[in-house]
């Protein structure tokens, strides 16, 4: 799941978190218009298991 | 609104290929709070037209206060003349898929209405807190839609 986030300061989306589905790289806030910070809240791969 | 091409520009490949891409959006909701719900919504643009598809599943802390509404996310305004814009379904997890339309409700928004019987005929309304079912957790909203930018 990633999470993307307003860091606009001026909307009203600023530092709200909202889910997003599809995995995306790149997320526009839909008020603002500007780029969200994303954050990618799947847990890290397992350490490869050393022979 | 429309291209920003001019007669005599040379088109590189990204200009080329930015046409009609999807971008991955975060839908400006009225009458929704989607707490931790997921969205999943694309718009792509070609020159004045602005096509929109995606859904949203509620989550727990999900809730409608109101009639549903989106803000567009690209551009100034679309034409409004309350025309349906695009056909949308909501689906109840563990029970019915229920099918509706998107509408213009202003120069910048689009509503969201669900389908009713009244008698013999199919009529239209908001959908709501309660309708076409009481939303909960794994509930969906899904629609595609073709706007036309002004």
């Amino acid at each position: 799941m990633i999470t993307a986030t307003c860091r606009n300061t001026d909307c009203k989306y600023n530092d709200t978190p909202r889910n997003v589905g599809g995995e995306p790289t790149q997320v526009v806030c839909g008020h603002c218009r500007t780029n969200c910070e994303l954050t990618d809240l799947r847990p890290d791969p397992p350490e490869p298991i050393e022979e | 609104m429309g291209f920003p091409f001019s007669s005599g520009d040379v088109l590189t490949a990204a200009d080329m290929n930015a046409i009609g891409s999807w971008v991955s959006f975060t839908p400006s909701w009225n009458n929704l709070t989607i707490g931790n719900g997921t969205d999943q919504w694309y718009y792509a643009v070609v020159n004045e037209t602005l096509f929109i598809t995606g859904r949203t599943t509620f989550g727990s802390t999900s809730s409608i206060s109101g009639a549903v509404q989106m803000e567009i996310p690209y551009g100034t305004g679309i034409m409004n003349v309350s025309q349906p814009v695009g056909s949308a379904n909501y689906l109840e997890s563990g029970g019915d898929n229920y099918n509706g339309v998107v509408t213009t409700q202003s120069g910048t928004t689009l509503g969201f209405r669900e389908f009713n019987v009244t008698g013999s005929l199919i009529t239209q309304a908001n959908i709501f807190a309660g309708s076409p079912f009481t939303w909960g957790t794994d509930d969906q909203i899904r629609a595609t839609m073709t706007l036309r930018l002004t």
